[in-house]
């Protein structure tokens, strides 16, 4: 179906970024948009290398988002810091599998899930593959829809460490595996918004 | 965007190529940041130096692995990350680690104890524990030593030396007492220091008990400072009636301690460790409680121990220098005979000038002793039973010389000095009897001397001369005088008093105005228009008050 159609490249047309508007391009290579005055590309700019860049940066903030504590919990003078597998596993052994399930899949597996997702779709892109093409626009779909949601566990933890501060009886901070969470959040959404979707259908023959 | 169509179209390719060698894109500085604050999160612990030590504890109730924190003056320092018996099963190897402190710091003479609630009649301690479960205290010395990583946990909570200041002394006791650890030490009621340890002295013939006197109040210590133990009440019934002398309620059931020193804090501070004696009340004499250091010795007498009790003096030159600890008896080596001894303590801490010796050693200060009474016995002196009392018949033993012996050697017998004695002859008391029949032969000699013939003439004569004195031309001069003195006109001088005190009392009736004096009258009337004046005037200062323009216009007329 989609070998039928003609791009809008092949025929020298670009949308604007922000407006949308359809421009016929000239040549030169710096044109902008005659409505808005926005800078105009065929496809968004240098995207294969930022997408990886970002892609790349929350890989590297998943190794300590993990071993870090995230919460540190003081109870009664007793500090005890928890990683993420830490509270699954806590979950785990008092038989509240559910919460345990809950948390490992929005914490642990759906970054894990995103970040592979998004280095498939870039090594076939790269790669000008035509496989599956479909399949690849519907995962950076569910990607960008489900990856909102992997904050849920920063906002536990910030809500916990806003009303949990009892003094001496019980008292949660956040601990360095926060930052480093968000990090990987943020910087797959980078990735993510860096990537044109576009670029899955343009190489084809 | 050049790359796009530089793909496709072949007379862009240069530029395709161009874009591609330039290389790095300044996109990628954003995961070279991420490696580094990762890197920086994952490895921060590994390269904290965190000090890990071993301590050994008997009992480790309520410490937890990763749980239990070690503190320094309620300060966390580390936690407890492992717990686990020793080889044998004999001790518990808690494994610390420390955070936020030195290395250098854990030295070996740190010490490491449990904290655990402690209840007592002297007070309450790690309350805080009960909330927060038991943790280890740590208390690193201040200066720096040879770095350490085993040890050996205290059984019984120590004393903060480093956070503390202060001075440990010993003392020395035949028994505890009520004392107890925490038990207060005082100095004029205050409290500078409590009891921090106590054990059997290595003889167990004393009790040494470790007090901690806290800084400034160690400088009150010196070596004359007396040590007494006011746990009990004391009953006096003496010449001056009874007298009860008691500390304070909490003492009398936890015990305590109290010293003073003589001569005030201006002698210098005893060393830390020194050895006291710890008197059984203030008042106490010295001869009953000196038991900080004796040496033992023993003395056979061959004629007996008549007499003799436990507790008598051993004197030499007048002075005491110990106590009769035990009388016995023995068979001879041959068990032809029965030999009779008397076990005797001998004290230094009873001479003056022996407590500089206080600090030194046991050993040092026995050899010293043994070396004295070598030097004694060289001398030729001798220890002999003496009667000390002609009522009771109680006997001491005196150490004296004898010129007219050989010197014996003092021989010792499991380190028990055997001192050489001399029997308390016949031939003794014949030389006693010649001695006071030849005092009494001195004495009768000189009232002999007295020229009683003299004296008498003397008085003759004196009398002789007191006739002489004209006694009847002296009364007659006394009479006379007498008859003069009547002439005194006593009656009159009398009533001219009386007239002058009259005056006087109309003189402060006038001034009374109670009763109607003048003078007061009128000072009524003075003060009455004093207070009429007054008011006249306040009711002006009033009135021009509300109306200022009277000042101008005069008072207008109602």
């Amino acid at each position: 179906m989609a070998s039928n159609v003609v791009s809008a490249m092949s025929r020298g047309i670009a949308g604007c970024h922000t407006c949308g508007l359809a421009v016929q391009m000239p040549d030169n290579t710096e044109v902008e948009c005659p409505r808005c005055g926005a800078e105009l590309h065929y496809r968004k700019h240098d995207s294969i290398n930022r997408a990886w860049a970002f892609l790349i940066a929350a890989f590297i903030m998943y190794i300590p988002a993990n071993t870090e504590p995230m919460m540190r919990t003081t109870s009664l003078g007793n500090t005890s810091a928890d990683t993420i597998m830490g509270g699954v596993i806590y979950f785990l052994s008092h038989g509240d599998w559910p919460l345990a399930l809950v948390i490992f899949a929005a914490s642990v597996m759906l970054p894990l899930l995103k970040m592979i997702a998004i280095a498939y779709i870039l090594i076939l892109t790269q790669r000008a593959s035509s496989e599956r093409r479909i399949e690849r626009t519907n995962l950076y779909k569910i990607a960008e829809i489900l990856g909102k949601w992997s904050m849920l566990d920063i906002f536990v933890v910030g809500l916990m460490a806003g009303l949990v501060q009892l003094g001496a009886l019980t008292t949660i901070a956040p601990g360095p595996a926060c930052i480093a969470f968000a990090g990987v959040v943020i910087l797959t959404m980078f990735a993510e918004m860096a990537f044109d979707p576009k670029l899955i259908w343009d190489k084809m023959e | 965007m050049t790359d796009q169509p530089a793909q496709s179209d072949s007379a862009i390719a240069t530029a395709d190529v161009k874009h591609k060698s330039k290389g790095f894109s300044a996109i990628w500085v954003i995961p070279i940041v991420a490696a580094v604050i990762g890197g920086w999160m994952v490895f921060q612990n590994l390269l904290e130096e965190k000090p890990v030590v071993e301590v050994t504890f008997k009992n480790a109730a309520g410490i937890e692995a990763g749980k239990t924190l070690v503190k320094l003056r309620d300060i966390t320092i580390g936690k407890v990350t492992q717990v686990e018996f020793a080889k044998d099963l004999g001790v518990i190897q808690v494994t610390l680690e420390f955070e936020g402190i030195e290395a250098s710091h854990i030295s070996e003479k740190t010490r490491f104890w449990i904290v655990k609630p402690r209840i007592g009649v002297g007070g309450v301690s790690g309350l805080d524990t009960l909330l927060s479960g038991a943790y280890i205290d740590a208390d690193p010395p201040p200066e720096v030593g040879t770095p350490a990583t085993k040890f050996v946990g205290l059984e019984e909570p120590g004393n903060y030396q480093s956070g503390n200041p202060g001075t440990s002394y010993t003392l020395k006791s035949t028994e505890l007492g009520s004392l107890s650890r925490g038990s207060p030490i005082k100095y004029r009621d205050v409290k500078v220091g409590q009891v921090t340890r106590y054990r059997l002295a290595d003889n167990n013939a004393a009790v040494d008990i470790e007090v901690f006197i806290q800084a400034p109040y160690d400088k009150l210590v010196s070596q004359e400072t007396r040590f007494w133990n006011i746990s009990g009440v004391e009953i006096d019934v003496g010449s001056e009636g009874v007298k009860v002398d008691m500390g304070s309620l909490a003492t009398l059931i936890s015990g305590g301690v109290a010293f003073s020193t003589n001569d005030g804090p201006s002698g210098e501070q005893a060393r830390a460790g020194s050895i006291f004696n710890l008197y059984k009340s203030e008042t106490e004499e010295a001869e009953a409680a000196e038991v900080a250091f004796y040496v033992p010795m023993k003395l056979y007498f061959e004629n007996g121990v008549n007499g003799l009790l436990k507790g008598a003096p051993v004197e030499f030159k007048g002075l005491r220098l110990g106590t009769v600890d035990n009388v016995a008896a023995e068979a001879s080596v041959d068990k032809s005979e029965l030999l009779t001894f008397a076990t005797v303590r001998l004290e230094p801490g009873r001479v003056p000038g022996e407590d500089s010796r206080r600090q030194d050693s046991e050993e040092i200060r026995t050899k010293a002793v043994h070396e004295f009474m070598d030097g004694l016995a060289a001398r030729g002196v001798r220890a002999q039973l003496k009667t000390g009392n002609l009522l009771t018949g109680k006997s001491l033993i005196v150490l004296e010389a004898f010129p007219n012996t050989t010197p014996e050697p003092v021989k010792y017998v499991n380190g028990v000095a055997i001192f050489p004695t001399a029997p308390e002859s016949l031939a003794g008391l014949a030389e006693k009897a010649d001695e006071i029949m030849a005092k009494v032969n001195r004495i009768l000699a000189k009232v002999d001397a007295i020229p009683i013939t003299k004296i008498g003439n003397n008085l003759a004569q004196t009398t002789t001369n007191l006739n002489k004195i004209p006694m009847e031309e002296i009364g007659k001069n006394l009479a006379i005088a007498s008859a003069k003195l009547d002439e005194i006109p006593v009656t009159q001088i009398s009533n001219d008093l009386a007239n002058t005190l009259a005056s006087i009392n109309d003189l402060v009736e006038s001034l009374n105005a109670a009763q109607g004096g003048v003078m007061g009258v009128q000072m009524h009337q003075v003060l009455a228009e004093i207070t009429k004046a007054a008011r006249a005037l306040r009711g002006m200062a009033e009135y021009l008050e509300r109306h200022p323009e009277a000042l101008l216009k005069g008072k207008k007329s109602n």
